[in-house]
């Protein structure tokens, strides 16, 4: 009898009467309170905003489908996929077909302002102010970059009308659950970011971070941006000074002649013109929709360039940057496929190469852009910076004033920067059409694209009605 | 070796003889019901008597001590004219043999009772009519002597038959054969919580015994309950894969976040049903199932518990309902050995998405090519041009020739099943043990299941303990081929991308890859050189305790421990397209599951008078532990050996743990009152650790009660049409938990990188008032019996879900696009009619028919803050089922232009839609338009029994319910895409002016026609299908008897044999979105049945 009961209430107790027993944790997680203690906590925070940028949503991949499938310099197979539906503008309000540009932004707008916030509620325990600093500064250009995005995915080029159209909402401070915050103009959200970057730069560190921005990056991110502004005399400036700046640290240099394609290589990561480039490695990375992947002949052979740019390329064998194509067939037709993302050989896709997002050469040419613009002085030391990008791709080259024309800068950039996102923007933003007939075009692809397209913006995604019924949507789009 | 020892541990322990049990009493001038009563309880016996013969209230003094059971009675009965018999753990009160007295005008009758298959009936009651004290029982062969009047009748009566008069006059000897009541009231109920018999259920709920059903070719609980109960649905968007996971839903989707699967209790436990593919290549296709590690030969019954009344003792996640898995006990008699074998083959069981063959396909192509020059202004003879020079690069024609992927990557899979289980008991202690073994390939390469199962239950009882252990063991492989959008997937590649001029082999006959199509994928490749699987060992034990404290308290305890290890590996080799990039790569998971639930109650009885309470109290803990580890390596060497330690560069190692707790408190009382009235309430009080400190804990309730009216005085007239009628209601509230397990907590991730650091980000954001989704249920019943052969039974419900979890959508410009939160309402209601008949019952012949229906409408009553919002190819809006299918509306196609046409549906000025007709997809606004689950669906089964022959079908059908073809913008794109296959459909294509049809024009690059999603692509479920045959034959006992052989028996069985749909591109019971997963098959198999 005694044993019996004894027997019972021991299963019975077996497991009660601890009282934890509904204490459980997650094990990859820390409640939100717990996030920012330390000065190192934040610089983890900062890292955390890279880690959501390099999503193939973002700078993993769909930037730059947006910014070179759009284009004409780069163009999709048959297939489906982001390559695909940005060539062929296939940009709806219920379904972008852009990758995350509307959320992904937002999301690390979020978290940078939950960093801003908790240095200013001095919730850090202070230590190194410097650091601290340095690493408010690089949030504040993460945002800048954010921000810029939205506003030339989603705002009309600033050129077009001085700005005075709409652009994306502007994130300004940490936007609560309930706010549904309005379109600002695409002039104020230039103003928001060039005072977020002057403010930036002032702060950053200069010491080189892989993977992340410095005061270098932001700098070159401020020129891009004063150009895209239309302020060409600040865009010269900061471009000429940047590189005088970067010359002068022993850390930054073009990439020289005989060394630009093996630049490119995979292990040639983070390579001496290198700003910031988003950093891949085999157990991190967006993969098989990564940006390089999809480019890959290897992998998913989403997008090749067009007939029109290996032509170009081809007729000038001595230009190094000729290299980086390769050839190989594609639905019974030979195609170039661009080499610049690579994997460890010719024959792997690659999925741990890196994606550049800004680099000394683009400041170069921003340079040259600006300096053209201008005229004068600018104008000399700007078609000096052409140059050097012009001989570097084929020393036997030249451009002369004459020729200096804004079009030779365009397509000087072109050649330069092609699968890193501009061309698209380029050509917007200076007004330009975009051309894409013969070829290897896809028949039923939009050949005459410009600024006054309804499509060369994106449309405000549909759920954002139901939140904001008076948002306006983007002429020509309809609100679902 | 442990288990043969634990089998002979258990063997040796409960030999005690019924007569060496001792008994002990101590009654001073008691009633002798009383005596009876506590030699049943000590006893555990049944006790078998008429109360005409025995008069239980004739008070006796019985004071024993250890005495045998035989003394005992021996002394109660000393003075009367009964004597008793011991048999089967029952004992039996029989009249003493009487020697008529002569003189009187009296007969002597004898005859013998059976049962219709001409078994003797012990223990029958044979009374004279109108002389009620004149009667005896029947005997150990059914034989009873009788003094009566010369005219009498016989009234012949026994528990569970029918009664039957037998007039004596001018016959001496009778052979009587008693019908069974086919009144299924005497069915048992198992909750869990206590038995019920289904009269005095007040609940609603559907019992299913599997014995008839053993013999389907099924490897699955899920697959057994399948259209054999009514009000069950399996869920649309899930694979036939073997081992691939059945989702079950209870009467109606009524959770949008939460789980709406229904809870498993085994034996009383509750049982989890997790999806155990940790890679994605099963998660599209509903994963693969931890419930599938149960052997369906090892269970006794299935019950399905609908209603409020029933779940609600199950509180939290009883909202979904309660399938309760009773698995097969001991039983009393000498050892039993049963061997059953089946073998099968399988099938698709309908047709899948037929396509065009090679040159049709080309021929539709160069068609596209000439329309697509001949828009764009070309002279026809241009066009023609333009298509011949173009063709091959969409349609070649292969030197070697059209490819057959169908042939290549397809098969007839294979079943194999057997099963060995023992049994024996007595009257104290039984034991079974089975061992299984099951094996099955799927229809496509590489797909396969393979599981052992083993089991042993004993129990034993003495004096006022009883205590079991239970254990059981099981070992699953799946080989489990990539489904859904994988380019590796047999299904998804073959019918979307791989054309019959993609090659399968080059010309040499190496494999050809690396071609536009598919990505460069060759399936046939990857199945060949890549490598998968996942195991998974379960292992789970119980104990069980009970104690009478005293005859009608009884104290209990069961502590269930249930742990399973599952391995999942995937190897791609660097021969194949996926594993090239890494020059081979090995991915494995390993997930360690381990459950605890312990559950403790405290259960009273007693009857007074015609009042009867019972009541349960009990306390219960559920503690769940997750972990899992994960490693991947690359760069194999050579692919001869795929696992990790030939790999030479490590890329990624991951742990993860998760843990969640429940704690319940559970009360309920039953009442009746005269077998005419019963009631019963419960509560339940459940604190989860999914939910914050402060709204952790949930009260759940539940009322119901049923009125046997066919008990009352004034429905005795109608006894013999009406036999039954029982009006039962019930209402109560049943509770769900968020399915994530943290979701209250705002947090940061610490198991983000980037460039090999650290990289947290805010990735939940908390609801700290997340609570309990709440599901209110109604049900009202009607059980009719007539004629006692018909049983009836009819089911209204309404089930309201409130505090309905769901995301609610945010602005996206806040950062997050959704919050886990408690705002919404669902509707369910729905009928249920369930008609059980034996049509025929003789001694060689039977037929039984049961039918089932059920109807459900779902509604959404309210969402968070927004009144609707797209989901998928579905829209949720306040008014409308979940399930409706949101689309623009196809219109036809201009039988002067090919062109497609669709409503532009505006919406007017009085709220309904505009339908001009527009050829711009993009002008035309989607709408709410069919709701896919049907209007009623359900089964018909008939069994047949006819001597040693028996035959069971059961016709499965379905009508009212739609489903959307998610491969149409693919397969029927109308030349959108040119490099992808195309659907026989296209043949009713419009090709010149007048042509009526409703397939538009087929141009290359069209951009309006199929690409664009519209109602073009929603089909009609509707159907019958022959969803099971049984077909037996029973091996005649007298030949079986010479070679030792209880039973012998082999059968045909199959599933899906025959199908009837509306619609034939795919199979009927694909339903909802339709992507690319196994549809069902079709099995055919023979089996063999040995028992000893």
């Amino acid at each position: 009898m005694k044993k019996i009961l004894f027997i019972l209430g021991f299963v019975s107790l077996l497991v009660v009467g601890c009282g934890d027993f509904f204490d459980t944790a997650p094990s990859n997680k820390i409640p939100t309170t717990m996030a920012f203690r330390t000065v190192t906590d934040v610089d983890n925070a900062v890292n955390g905003l890279y880690d959501l940028i390099s999503g193939s949503g973002y700078y993993g991949a769909a930037m730059f489908a947006y910014g070179d499938m759009k284009g004409d310099d780069m163009q999709s197979s048959e297939e489906s996929g982001v390559c695909n539906t940005c060539y062929m503008f296939n940009h709806r309000p219920n379904s972008l077909n852009a990758g995350s540009l509307w959320g992904r932004p937002f999301y690390i707008l979020r978290e940078a302002w939950n960093i801003l916030n908790a240095i200013a509620e001095g919730k850090i325990e202070s230590g190194d102010e410097k650091k601290l600093n340095a690493l408010k500064g690089e949030t504040m250009a993460v945002i800048a970059l954010c921000q810029f995005d939205l506003t030339r995915c989603f705002g009309y080029p600033y050129t077009k009308d001085n700005g005075a159209s709409l652009g994306a909402p502007l994130i300004d401070h940490l936007v609560g659950i309930h706010e549904n915050p309005p379109r600002s103009t695409v002039a104020q959200a230039y103003d928001f970011m060039i005072e977020m970057l002057e403010e930036a730069v002032t702060l950053m560190s200069e010491e080189k971070n892989n993977g992340r921005m410095n005061r270098y990056a932001a700098r070159a991110l401020l020129a891009r941006v004063y150009l895209y502004h239309n302020d060409n005399r600040k865009a010269f400036d900061m471009a000429d000074q940047l590189i005088k700046d970067a010359d002068a640290s022993g850390s930054y240099a073009l990439y020289p002649h005989e060394k630009y394609v093996a630049a490119w290589s995979v292990e040639a990561k983070f390579g001496s013109e290198s700003f910031f480039e988003i950093a891949n490695s085999v157990d991190d990375t967006p993969g098989r929709d990564s940006w390089g992947y999809l480019l890959n002949w290897y992998g998913y052979q989403k997008g090749f360039v067009t007939q029109k740019y290996a032509e170009q390329m081809l007729a000038d064998p001595g230009d190094v940057r000729g290299q980086l194509l390769e050839e190989n067939k594609y639905a019974g037709k030979t195609v170039w496929w661009l080499y610049k993302l690579r994997g460890t050989d010719l024959k792997t896709a690659p999925l741990e190469c890196n994606n550049v997002v800004l680099r000394l050469s683009e400041v170069y040419l921003i340079a040259a852009e600006a300096g053209c613009k201008l005229g004068g002085d600018a104008a000399v030391q700007g078609l000096g910076y052409l140059n050097e990008i012009v001989k570097r791709g084929n020393p036997d080259n030249e451009v002369t004033m004459a020729d200096y024309t804004l079009d030779r800068v365009l397509d000087e950039r072109s050649k330069e920067l092609v699968g890193e996102g501009h061309r698209f923007f380029d050509l917007l933003r200076n007004g330009k059409t975009i051309i894409r007939k013969g070829g290897y075009h896809l028949p039923s692809v939009d050949e005459e694209v410009d600024w006054d397209f309804y499509k060369c913006v994106l449309p405000i995604p549909e759920d954002q009605f139901i939140f904001s019924p008076e948002m306006e949507q983007n002429p020509g789009y309809p609100k679902n | 070796m442990k288990t043969l020892l634990l089998l002979g541990v258990l063997l040796f322990g409960f030999t005690v003889s019924a007569q060496s049990q001792k008994v002990s009493l101590d009654f001073k001038n008691e009633r002798v019901e009383k005596v009876l009563a506590s030699i049943k309880s000590q006893t555990g016996m049944s006790l078998v008597f008429s109360d005409q013969l025995v008069d239980v209230n004739r008070k006796v003094t019985m004071q024993l001590k250890d005495a045998t059971l035989k003394e005992a009675l021996t002394k109660l009965l000393s003075g009367t004219n009964l004597t008793f018999e011991i048999r089967n753990n029952k004992i039996y009160f029989i009249e003493k043999k009487t020697v008529s007295q002569p003189g009187s005008k009296k007969k002597r009758v004898t005859g013998v009772v059976k049962d219709a298959m001409g078994e003797p009936l012990i223990g029958a009651n044979v009374v004279e009519k109108g002389r009620s004290t004149n009667g005896v029982i029947t005997d150990f062969n059914g034989k009873f002597t009788l003094e009566v009047d010369e005219s009498a009748s016989l009234v012949v009566s026994y528990i569970g038959y029918l009664a039957q008069d037998v007039p004596t006059k001018g016959k001496g000897d009778f052979h009587i054969t008693l019908k069974e009541d086919a009144n299924t009231l005497d069915e048992v109920v198992v909750t869990g919580y206590g038995d019920f018999k289904k009269a005095t259920y007040t609940g609603s709920a559907s019992v299913l015994t599997t014995e008839k059903l053993e013999a389907l070719p099924v490897v699955s609980v899920g697959q057994m309950i399948e259209s054999n109960i009514p009000g069950i649905s399996v869920v649309a968007g899930t694979s036939s894969q073997p081992g691939a996971k059945t989702t079950l839903r209870v009467r109606g989707v009524a959770s949008m976040n939460a789980s709406t699967e229904p809870l498993y209790v085994l034996d009383g436990v509750p049982i989890p049903s997790y999806d155990l593919s940790n890679f994605t290549s099963m998660s599209d296709a509903g994963g693969m199932g931890f419930i599938e590690t149960l052997n369906p030969a090892d269970i006794e019954s299935i019950t399905v518990l609908k209603d409020a009344a029933s779940a609600s003792l199950y509180g939290a996640k009883g909202a979904n309902g309660v399938v309760l898995i009773t698995t097969k006990k001991g039983k009393e008699g000498k050892l039993r050995v049963n061997m059953a074998a089946k073998y099968g083959i399988t099938d698709f069981a309908y047709t899948y998405r037929p396509l065009m063959g090679g040159e049709e396909r080309r021929e539709l192509i160069h068609e596209g090519l000439v329309n697509f020059q001949l828009d764009k202004g070309a002279s026809e003879q241009e066009a023609q041009r333009y298509a011949d020079a173009n063709i091959d690069q969409y349609a070649k024609r292969l030197p070697q020739g059209y490819s057959d992927w169908e042939s290549a990557l397809f098969k007839k899979g294979y079943q194999q099943d057997y099963n060995l289980s023992a049994s024996a008991g007595n009257q104290n202690s039984s034991f079974i043990g089975s061992l299984g073994y099951t094996k099955q390939t799927g229809v496509s390469l590489n797909s396969e299941m393979e599981r052992f199962t083993g089991r042993v239950d004993a129990s034993n009882k003495y004096k006022r303990v009883e205590f079991g252990m239970n254990a059981s063991f099981s070992w699953t492989k799946n080989v489990h081929l990539p489904e859904g959008k994988f380019y590796g997937s047999a299904i998804y590649a073959s019918k979307v991308n791989l054309t019959p001029s993609t090659p399968i082999y080059n010309e040499d006959g190496t494999y050809a890859s690396g071609y536009r199509e598919n990505n460069g994928y060759n399936p046939v490749l990857e199945a060949e050189v890549n490598d998968y699987y996942a195991r998974t060992v379960r292992a789970m034990g119980t104990a069980k305790i009970a104690y009478n404290v005293w005859d009608n308290l009884k104290v209990s305890s069961v502590f269930t421990v249930d742990y399973s290890l599952t391995k999942d590996f995937f190897f791609q080799s660097p021969e194949g397209r996926d594993g090239a990039t890494y020059q081979g790569r090995g991915r494995m998971q390993m997930t360690d599951r381990m459950r605890y639930t312990s559950q403790n109650n405290l259960t009273y009885s007693k009857t007074f008078g015609r009042h009867s309470v019972s009541a349960v109290a009990a306390f219960e803990v559920m503690k769940y532990d997750y972990e899992d580890l994960y490693a991947a390596k690359k760069t194999y060497g050579q692919d001869i050996n795929t696992s990790l330690g030939n790999a030479a560069d490590p890329i990624d190692a991951d742990q993860l743990l998760q843990e969640d707790a429940l704690m319940s408190y559970v009360a309920s009382v039953n009442y009746s009152y005269g077998d005419k009235y019963y009631a019963s309430f419960s509560f339940r009080r459940d604190g989860s650790s999914r939910l914050s400190p402060d709204t952790r804990w949930g009260n759940f309730w539940s009322l119901s009660g049923s009125w046997r009216l066919s008990q009352e005085k004034f429905m005795q007239p109608l006894k013999s049409v009406l036999s039954d009628l029982k009006l039962r209601a019930s209402y109560g509230v049943n509770g769900n938990l968020p399915s994530s397990y943290y979701g209250y907590q705002s947090t940061y991730t610490t198991g983000a990188f980037y460039n090999g650091k650290p990289s947290p980000w805010e990735s939940t954001l908390g609801n700290e008032e997340l609570t309990w989704e709440k599901n209110y249920a109604l049900n009202l019943g009607l059980d009719i019996g007539l004629f006692s052969r018909v049983n009836v039974s009819l089911d209204w419900y309404t089930r309201t879900t409130k505090d309905l979890l769901m995301s609610k959508q945010l602005n996206s410009i806040s950062g997050f696009s959704s919050l886990l939160t408690n705002v919404g309402q669902m509707r369910n209601t729905g009928v249920e009619l369930e008609v059980r008949s034996n049509n025929i019952k003789t001694k060689d012949f039977s037929w039984t028919t049961a039918f089932n229906l059920s109807h459900n409408k779902n509604k959404i009553l309210k969402l968070a803050d927004l009144p609707w919002f797209v989901d998928g190819r579905y829209v949720r809006k306040e008014g409308y089922p979940f399930n409706t299918i949101y689309l623009r509306e196809f219109a036809g196609v201009d039988p002067e232009t090919g062109s497609a046409l669709y409503y532009d549906n505006r919406q007017d000025e009085n709220g309904g839609y505009t339908k001009n007709t527009v050829t711009d997809p993009g002008k035309a606004n989607p709408i709410p338009l069919k709701d896919i689950t049907p209007t009623i669906s359900g089964g018909f089964m008939n069994t047949f029994n006819y001597k040693f022959i028996d035959l069971s079908f059961n016709l499965s059908y379905s009508f009212g319910g739609y489903s959307y073809d998610n491969a149409s913008y693919i397969l029927q794109d109308d030349g959108y895409s040119v490099i992808s296959n195309k659907s026989t459909e296209q043949r009713r294509r419009w090709q010149k002016p007048g042509d009526i049809t409703d397939v538009p024009r087929f141009v290359y690059g069209n951009k309006k026609g199929g690409n664009y999603n519209s109602s073009r692509a929603i089909h009609s479920t509707d159907h019958i299908r022959l969803k099971s045959l049984i077909l037996g034959v029973n091996a005649p006992k007298a030949w079986l008897q010479k070679l030792g052989i209880g039973n012998a028996r082999v059968y045909f069985s199959g599933t899906n044999l025959l199908t009837w749909a509306a619609y034939d591109q795919y199979d009927p019971e694909m339903s909802g979105v339709v992507g690319f997963y196994t549809p069902p098959l079709k099995t055919y198999a023979f089996g063999l049945e040995l028992k000893f």
